[in-house]
């Protein structure tokens, strides 16, 4: 296992090289730089932006800037400067970083506590309405646009003042208790978790219901049955432990791509996180801020991959790895 | 009946108390929710008085779309940033008074200009402290003058302080005078000295002298370590989320009582990047002020303006502008291949293809439709907002299609093979492709509309929005495009000595032939001419007989196709006083340090 | 494994199982009459796709009146003018009654499928009178006939994209698990390589490579292909896994010592046997696609005027105030709910006809 587990990260090296390699070659194709934004402004001369640019090594050639930039993050473990906030971008990545966590965790409560047991309730019930009712609620999350369904909910949380329109924390919030803050983030957190974890819940509570169906086909559950065992404990005791196995190693896969796909989520409910940060880099073609925010969701992608396959080995013993 | 705040005598006060005593207890525990103002530290000998009044305390909470990138005035070039700290956290040796539109004393009391036009003096108000309580004098606006000027620094705004070809000299004389030499005479100074915001010398001369300064004051730094002059400090800001400004208690100015500004005791921007949640925002009354509205929600707006209690306020036409221009580069890229196709530059660089377009194009239009009625049509360089140098005298050529086909068809360009596109006479087609900033949802609107408009003429245009920084590319760098549609924001001060880079034939933004060596066009020739006797001349009469001229060479030239003038509109809590809207930036936030907010007020008039 | 013995072909057999599932099959004829409207746009629509008329923009949609003064009149429409600019409220002018026609001549020709011109139009009505089935955009477009429109674009991007991705997807990933070795490996880290950059940024930064000087009809194949660059590698990864195993089976070493050559084998042996896979997976991932577009219109890099597609219709849309007073803006956002909808029921319907067990086993 632990030979295993170094092997998978070191693994991420090469695989992080390729990736930052891929993402600077594509800020490079895309026309324009940092400065191009500033060249608009008629009361800046092109002397200026000219001088600018070479104050930030845009003037180079590309493969120079890779260069220097991987050189600096091999010895110096130094990701460069945000063109935009002339900082460390880890220092302006970070604080993100850990909203985008919470963000990110919080849809996938949101999407396996309910998956599962609507899953469950869906196969149990396979054909009866219960089932057509959960299987309809799925597909409804599945075919509603993400974007629309944010809007929906904000203009909802202004209408009905049941929840805050958008944002992480009241603007009271520091001079708040510990608890109360805690409960501010929480109901800041409801709608956009909601609005990130209705696709994977719906998709989720599809698998878990085939699962369960599939396992409640195979011999030993007949056995059970057989043996005259009461149905909820074939179901609950045997059939829902196995049927869920699958969806584990999907919880890190799942956690990896919220984390990376919630950015559309937080634009529009104004979540501080580092989805909209990046796509704001992303377009003002800020590159170091860019190559970082990549570096960090590549990796979170990578192990979240990992960790899913951690957790099958500890929750399935037959499964090992050397 | 509130009359709890501590005006000037104890007398007074006790009277207040007393009041208070009488109303009863409701009354009492609104006093507690705001105390009175305690001013700690000693009212500057030279304090500028204001006429207005207010009650202290409270929190005005507005909302920005991006994150502020640096709290240091001369590193800050976009929006995000110096909405925050130029004006409520910095301020200049002058002021602009937006509803006013004139420039007033700032940091300096008083100046003086030499009748050479060659040297300025300017004099300090006595008593000037910095917001950590340190004297402020000569040596911090003559520092703040070498950095701001320093080409080494990645500022931008190195260029607007020059004239002449040489950066204007700042000469301390001594500890609260500063004289400022020019190479050459430059009219609007003292308006625009007014966006150089005076930094501390005692808290940023060591890192400029390690070279460190471009790193200085990012917003990772302390609060406590950004020291400022204008009404409002730094009190801590969150990524992402917001950030909170709180009052300077050195600040340099009073209202008429002679009670220390600014009145609020918080400031806070919330940042929101989405304008729906921004527009939401303001209807749950989570934020003070929406500005602008987008123009297409105005309706809404209004119909809960009553309900939630806040007002829209129709601030009158913008001074931006949205215009069209078709390249007219005559110049060849490296591989000797022509920017332009030579069968369209010569279309593009005969006047009456022009003036046809601009036949073409229903401003009305696109006043009715993508505007709903809330604006009208331009056809002048400058809007009827900007009073000082608006000229309605300029040359128009208004939507009329047939006078549009007319001039094509004098040019010999008819539609010879009957597919609804003319030809020119060695048959190529008449057309060319627009483009726009695909992020600007209403200039879009104005290119599908124009798009379909100069069709029905017989011109085929390719509507093609890019990205903000392709398009830039384009329009800056390669020069290969047929025309673009944008507009162009005013500066503060409306003053067109600083649009020099557009309309001089050497400009860098002069978009639809920049940076020519000499003037293509005697009309280009005579616009520079007019220019350079515009930006010696410091009366601004006699400048805007300049420009008057400038402007009308433009409507007759049709070098830009000017297409509307849009209305501004911005919503205000009914609770929020003293405000001045006004339609210069910042609309209503320009003089914040009057601002107050009668909040507890409003909760009394709804028991 | 499958030992029903039956006479009918697979074809019969998956048929008999799909069409027991209502809405698998509901799901599919709403695809077939969205994609036979999609073709036939041109004539079901009553105006061409970039007409204005900008007086009469947010146009609500006409009602159809059928009787006048209690008098059956066959279908005919009120004339409507501007009351409210700014609110774009519209008054009926009482009176004005202007038939619906049918089979009229429009303005502009078309051709039926690119091949035979006309101008023969549904219907239609004569000005000054306006028939907005679904309403006006800003410009007074007709809501009705860009969403006919625009369902071209949107219908068409998932199908072309996917056939894309799952050509690439099953040919490298099916010769990576054939072939193994040094090409395997290749192909495996490259597959992982776009699999570790999260997809919004990818296509973003794709977006942003490719010239966007470009028409709109340009701009929908770039799209295409940047959606269909990212979407094949995680096809390829499991048709890759599934060959391995396949390619060990008894009837593909027959193959092989039969002397069959390896293109041969991938594709006559092995391949077909991951069809019923495929095409399931191929239905779900088509409203990845239709939702793709959506978010590319959202942020500004879509489909682009005057163009239509149902993204950027929707985008229009994505504004509160025509949640409040403008609903008929919301219907192109009802269509794509609509098809990602029907797919999915097809997909499902798919899965079930298609699965083995099923045709044995049937229910528990």
């Amino acid at each position: 296992m632990r030979t295993y587990l170094l092997r998978r990260v070191l693994s991420l090296v090469p695989l992080l090289l390729g990736v930052t390699f891929l993402a600077f070659l594509l800020i490079y194709l895309a026309p324009g730089d940092f400065l191009s934004q500033m060249a608009e402004n008629p009361m800046i001369s092109a002397e200026t932006i000219e001088r600018m640019r070479s104050n930030f090594g845009l003037d180079r050639p590309w493969y120079v800037q890779y260069g220097l930039w991987l050189k600096n993050v091999f010895f110096h473990l130094d990701f460069g400067e945000s063109f935009a906030f002339r900082q460390p971008v880890f220092q302006v990545i970070a604080p993100r970083l850990g909203n985008t966590l919470i963000l990110a965790l919080a849809a996938a409560v949101v999407a396996w506590g309910l998956a599962i047991p609507l899953g469950i309730l869906s196969a149990v019930k396979q054909y009866k309405w219960q089932d057509k009712a959960a299987s309809f609620f799925a597909f409804l999350g599945l075919s509603i646009p993400e974007i629309f369904f944010a809007l929906l909910m904000m203009y909802m949380a202004a209408k009905t003042g049941w929840f805050p329109v958008g944002g992480m924390r009241s603007i009271d919030h520091d001079e708040m208790q510990w608890g109360t803050q805690l409960l501010d983030i929480l109901h800041h957190l409801v709608l956009p978790a909601l609005v990130l974890g209705t696709v994977p819940m719906a998709a989720r509570m599809r698998q878990m219901r085939a699962n369960l169906l599939d396992v409640l086909r195979l011999d030993y559950v007949t056995t059970a049955r057989a043996k005259g065992l009461d149905e909820d404990v074939v179901v609950w005791k045997h059939a829902v432990r196995n049927a869920i196995n699958p969806l584990i190693t999907l919880f890190g896969f799942t956690l990896a791509t919220l984390l990376s796909g919630s950015f559309i989520v937080e634009i529009v409910m104004g979540w501080p996180g580092l989805g909209s940060l990046t796509l704001e880099a992303l377009l003002k073609q800020d590159l170091y801020l860019v190559m970082g925010s990549v570096v960090i969701a590549a990796t979170m992608l990578v192990l979240g991959n990992l960790i899913a396959d951690v957790l099958l080995v500890l929750a399935d013993p037959r499964i090992k790895y050397d | 009946m509130r009359k709890g705040r501590r005006w000037s005598g104890s007398a007074l006060a006790l009277v207040a108390v007393g009041l208070g005593l009488l109303v009863g207890p409701g009354c009492g525990r609104k006093e507690s929710a705001r105390p009175s103002f305690v001013d700690p530290h000693p009212i500057p000998a030279g304090a500028n008085k204001r006429a207005i009044e207010g009650k202290h305390g409270g929190r005005f909470v507005f909302v920005t779309i991006g994150d502020p990138k640096t709290f240091n005035p001369p590193l800050a070039n976009e929006v995000s940033s110096t909405d925050i700290i130029n004006g409520p956290m910095f301020v200049g040796l002058t002021a602009y008074n937006n509803a006013d539109q004139r420039t007033e004393p700032g940091l300096a009391e008083s100046w003086e200009a030499s009748p050479d036009g060659l040297t300025y003096t300017f004099k300090l108000r006595p008593g000037l402290r910095w917001s950590d309580g340190a004297t402020l004098d000569a040596d911090d606006v003559v520092f703040t003058a070498k950095v701001s000027l320093d080409p080494a620094l990645p500022g931008a705004t190195r260029d607007i302080f020059q004239s002449g070809g040489k950066v204007w000299e700042f000469v301390k004389v001594d500890s609260l005078t500063i004289q400022v030499k020019l190479a050459a005479p430059f009219g609007p100074l003292v308006d625009v000295i007014g966006s150089m915001y005076i930094v501390p010398e005692h808290r940023l001369a060591a890192s400029y002298a390690d070279g460190t300064f471009a790193s200085m004051w990012g917003t990772d730094t302390p609060p406590a370590d950004i020291v400022c002059n204008g009404p409002f400090r730094l009190k801590g800001f969150v990524p992402g989320e917001k950030c909170v400004l709180e009052r300077n208690p050195h600040y340099w100015e009073v209202d008429q009582n002679g009670l220390r500004l600014p009145y609020l005791d918080e400031y806070v921007f919330l940042i929101v990047k989405d304008l729906n949640t921004m527009a939401l925002k303001f209807q749950a009354g989570e934020t003070d002020l929406i500005d602008p509205i987008v123009l297409d929600q105005v309706p809404l707006f209004e119909d809960e303006a009553e309900k939630s209690g806040y007002q829209v306020v129709d601030l009158g036409l913008d001074l931006a502008t949205d215009f069209m221009w078709l390249n007219q580069n005559p110049g060849k890229d490296p591989t000797g291949k022509p920017y332009v196709e030579p069968y369209k530059l010569a279309l593009f660089r005969d006047v009456r293809f022009r003036r046809a377009i601009s036949h073409g194009v229903n401003r009305e239009g696109i006043v009715k439709s993508v505007l709903q009625g809330r604006g009208v049509p331009l056809y002048e360089p400058y809007t009827r907002t900007n009073k000082a140098f608006w000229n309605p005298n300029v040359p128009k050529f208004p939507y009329d299609p047939e006078k549009a086909k007319a001039l094509l068809d004098e040019m010999g360009l008819v539609d010879k093979n009957r597919d609804g596109v003319r030809e020119t006479p060695a048959g190529k087609p008449v057309e060319f492709t627009l483009h726009t900033n695909s992020e600007n949802n209403l200039r879009k609107s104005f290119g599908t509309v124009i798009s379909e408009d100069l069709g029905k003429i017989g011109i085929r245009v390719n509507f093609v929005p890019l990205e903000f920084n392709t398009l830039i590319t384009r329009l800056r760098a390669d020069y290969r495009y047929d025309a673009i549609l944008l507009g162009l924001a005013s500066s503060t001060p409306p003053e067109a000595a600083l649009s020099g880079n557009v309309y001089r034939s050497s400009g860098i933004t002069h978009n639809w032939n920049p940076r020519q060596k000499t003037p293509s066009t005697p009309a280009e020739a005579e616009i520079d001419r007019l220019m350079d006797q515009l930006i010696a001349e410091s009366d601004i009469a006699k400048r805007k007989e300049y420009f008057d001229r400038v402007q009308e060479i433009m409507g007759e030239e049709q070098f830009s196709i000017y297409i509307v003038n849009r209305k501004l509109y911005v919503g205000l809590r009914d609770y929020v006083r003293n405000a001045r809207p006004s339609v210069i930036r910042q609309h209503v936030t320009w003089n914040i340090q009057e601002i107050w907010v009668d909040k507890a007020d409003a909760k009394v008039a709804a028991r | 494994m499958t030992t029903a013995v039956n006479d009918r072909s697979p074809w019969q057999i998956f048929w008999r199982e799909f069409k027991k599932s209502p809405v698998a099959l509901a799901g599919a004829g709403i695809l077939i009459l969205l994609y036979g409207a999609a073709i036939f746009a041109d004539f079901l629509a009553p105006w061409p796709m970039p007409q204005q008329d900008l007086d009469f923009g947010y146009h609500p949609p006409t009602p159809v009146h059928w009787f006048a003064d209690g008098r059956f009149v066959g279908p005919h429409v009120l004339a409507s003018e501007l009351v409210d600019i700014g609110r774009s409220t519209y008054r009926t002018i009482p009176g004005e009654r202007h038939p619906v026609r049918f089979f009229v001549q429009g303005r502009q020709e078309y051709r039926v499928l690119g091949l035979f011109p006309t101008r023969t139009r549904l219907f239609g009505v004569d000005p000054p009178a306006h028939l907005y089935l679904f309403g006006s955009d800003k410009y007074g477009r007709d809501t009705y006939s860009r969403l006919l429109y625009g369902s071209r674009v949107s219908l068409s991007i998932g199908l072309i994209g996917i056939a894309i991705s799952f050509l690439i997807g099953t040919l490298v990933g099916g010769l990576s698990g054939y072939l193994g070795k040094g090409f395997d490996l290749v192909v495996m880290r490259v597959t992982e390589l776009i699999m570790s950059v999260p997809a919004l940024y990818l296509i973003l930064a794709l977006r942003a490579s490719f010239p966007s000087n470009v028409p709109s009809d340009r701009m929908y194949l770039i799209i295409v292909v940047i959606l269909a660059f990212i979407g094949w590698a995680s096809l390829a990864r499991i048709v890759r896994g599934m060959v391995l195993s396949l390619r060990e089976q008894e009837y593909v070493n027959a193959a092989r010592a039969l002397g069959a050559g390896t293109l041969r084998i991938l594709f006559r042996h092995i391949l077909p046997n991951t069809m019923s896979f495929l095409i399931v997976a191929a239905t779900i991932a088509v409203p990845g696609y239709i939702l793709g577009e959506v978010t590319l219109s959202f942020l500004g890099i879509g489909i682009q005027e005057p163009q239509a597609s149902w993204g950027n219709m929707l985008t229009e849309a994505q504004n509160i105030r025509v949640l409040k007073s403008m609903p008929w803006m919301l219907i192109p956002g009802f269509f794509i709910f609509i098809v990602v909808l029907a797919y999915n029921f097809l997909g499902d319907g798919l899965a079930d006809a298609l699965n083995p067990r099923k045709v044995t086993g049937g229910k528990s």
